[in-house]
């Protein structure tokens, strides 16, 4: 690994070739520095993310129910399966449907929040307080908390009723055209928190000189937002979107609790698939080929947007690699 | 930095946030946002609310009305959990795993993101790309493997088979969150920093970190505890069943006689997680320790 000099500014730019002073001492103090600081980290991330990783991927290629020897190699079966596979496909879309909704709800709702909470209102500390609260809590706990105001005729049931709007009550979660819909109420409520914190912690970066400047020039709070908070804030919205899908696509622990996938999968995503398949059923070759699978669309979407979205934001982080 | 500072601030004591317009301190809007203010509070924290209160009462009075309020107030429930010793270990289970994976994920992810942000070197790009591969990752696929890999390094039923995956999972999401806020830092700072005497090292303790509060605050209450035990119960819910279905426990417990998720697994959200699991795997047998 070749070391550029370091400038003792970090620029934003790439190492240029240009400024190499020969000073191969403090060279070489600054690559120790560099090993020192990154080892840690790499360590524990190789250990025990892309090791058991690379071991699902070993396993992806036998039929293996978890216990006997692995000497069942089926080549690329599970794959061939999983592809064709009904119920499989209709975890796809589920998890296709949550990134839709999440970016068409999610997104407006998390901005006008962390906008209302950034400005000068009374009780702003504990508003935030709130609003991070369903965050802060285990995703377990706020499941639980849900399936038991959901439960048929539940708090939410006699609501309704009390409030004489009877005939909306509904079998939130085991109606299989709206669990999901249900289930995204539920998961807006517990990773909104998220959003406010990212988008309040761009809000804060912002100068507010800026702000001021706009509004002596006679800008109204609306365009101030529109023109200079929101600009400002691409770089976190981007990120936000990104964390966002990814997240989507791995959603899990609070379907898994809630509904189990059910009813008869209609709340099926890939993960609770996978768990079904590889834990219930003792497949774990056949698991381990849709976590792969999984992984490849992950993936993918993330070079498409790291290509296409982020770039600008980082540089070309990812698409480097390929070129 | 060289902005003139046209507008004294009046507020020295709050922090540095955009505001308003100066000068505006009621426009018709704010009684409209402090109707939704109060409207997405309540929504937010009605769930929890009912969730405590219900605590008070009895299944008999949940079951008669939903809404109503604890009549009598029932104690019972809560007294009986805090009296009980099992409890106090799994918080305490809880608080050691949580803690040590906040330690892990802040100390090494906030250096590799130092690194990374405000070095120049060949391959940085590299290993960044090769942290934010860790996004992609589901945690939910990694059970079986690293279930497995917990029991070959004989870290099984130890907090740090919990606290290990955990902070390595966290690690991407710290670092994706850290470097472009360490990188905005202004250079000058560090300029200032190195003609004073000031060194690598001590520039990141002494004013990156210190600078970088507001992201370390989300990153160190990101992934221990939400995203944490999830994980943790998940393996927990694995162990649940391979105890419960006797055919593998007997098969596959090499070193223990059942692979019964012990000591670190009991916290109060795998107990929870686990009564799910139990209540809904094959023979639903319980494996409380």
């Amino acid at each position: 690994m070749a070391l550029t000099s370091i400038p003792p500014t970090a620029s934003r730019s790439q190492s240029g070739p240009g400024r190499r002073p020969g000073r191969q001492r403090s060279s070489l103090r600054k690559r120790v520095e560099i090993a020192l600081f990154c080892t840690p980290a790499l360590v524990l991330y190789v250990g025990f993310v892309i090791v058991p990783m690379g071991m699902a991927l070993f396993y992806s290629g036998f039929k293996w129910n978890g216990l006997e020897p692995l000497n069942n190699f089926v080549g690329l079966d599970n794959y061939k399966r999983a592809l064709s596979d009904d119920v499989f496909q209709g975890a796809v879309w589920h998890n296709l449907m949550f990134i839709i909704l999440s970016l068409a709800i999610q997104l407006p709702i998390g901005l006008g929040l962390a906008l209302l909470v950034n400005r000068r209102i009374r009780g702003r500390g504990l508003l935030r307080t709130i609003l991070f609260a369903p965050y802060v809590l285990s995703e377990v706990v706020g499941a639980v908390a849900w399936l038991l105001i959901l439960q048929p005729d539940g708090p939410i049931d006699s609501l309704l009723r009390s409030l004489g709007l009877g005939r909306f009550v509904q079998l939130w979660l085991a109606d299989g055209n709206l669990v999901l819909y249900t289930l995204f109420v539920v998961i807006t409520w517990k990773f909104i928190g998220f959003a406010i914190i990212l988008f309040l912690a761009g809000l804060q970066g912002i100068p507010r000189e800026l702000m001021e400047a706009a509004a002596i020039d006679g800008a109204g709070p609306w365009k101030v937002t529109r023109h200079i908070t929101l600009p400002l804030l691409g770089p976190t919205i981007r990120t936000w979107i990104f964390l966002s899908i990814i997240g989507s696509l791995q959603l899990f622990d609070l379907i898994w609790i809630m509904t189990l996938g059910g009813p008869a999968g209609a709340s099926n995503t890939m993960v609770t698939y996978i768990l079904e398949r590889g834990f219930q059923r003792s497949q774990f070759g056949y698991g381990s080929a849709v976590a792969v699978i999984l992984f490849i669309i992950s993936f993918s979407f993330a070079l498409i947007y790291q290509r296409f979205v982020l770039r600008r934001d980082t540089e070309g982080a990812m698409t480097r690699m390929v070129g | 930095m060289t902005v003139p500072v046209i507008v004294p601030v009046a507020t020295e004591s709050t922090p540095p946030k955009p505001v308003a317009p100066v000068g505006r301190r009621w426009s018709p809007t704010t009684p409209l946002t402090y109707l939704l203010a109060v409207v997405v509070a309540v929504f937010t924290i009605a769930p929890v609310v009912y969730v405590a209160i219900g605590g008070f009462r009895s299944t008999g009075q949940l079951a008669a009305d939903p809404l109503a309020l604890p009549s009598p107030w029932e104690w019972g429930n809560y007294t009986g959990i805090l009296g009980s010793a099992d409890f106090w270990r799994q918080v305490f289970n809880s608080v050691l795993i949580a803690g040590t994976v906040t330690a892990l994920v802040v100390l090494t992810g906030a250096l590799a993101a130092f690194a990374l942000s405000r070095y120049d070197f060949r391959g940085r790009e590299g290993i960044y790309n090769f942290f934010t591969l860790g996004l992609l990752f589901p945690a939910g696929v990694a059970i079986l493997p690293l279930y497995l890999l917990m029991r070959n390094l004989d870290l099984l039923d130890t907090p740090w088979s919990v606290a290990l995956p955990e902070a390595a999972f966290g690690l991407p999401l710290t670092i994706v969150i850290l470097r472009p806020f360490m990188r905005n830092i202004p250079s000058e700072l560090e300029d200032a920093a190195v003609i004073d005497g000031c060194s690598r090292f001590g520039f990141f303790w002494r004013i990156l970190l210190p600078l970088s509060g507001p992201a370390l605050t989300t990153v160190a209450s990101s992934p221990s505890w939400p995203a944490g035990t999830p994980t943790c119960c998940r393996c927990c819910c694995s162990a649940t069943r391979l105890s419960t279905r006797c055919r593998w426990a007997r098969r596959c417990s090499t070193r223990s006689t059942t692979p019964t998720p012990q000591g670190c697994w009991r916290s109060p959200r795998c107990r929870c997680c686990r009564r799910w699991c139990s209540s809904w795997s094959c023979n639903g047998g319980s494996s409380e320790g």
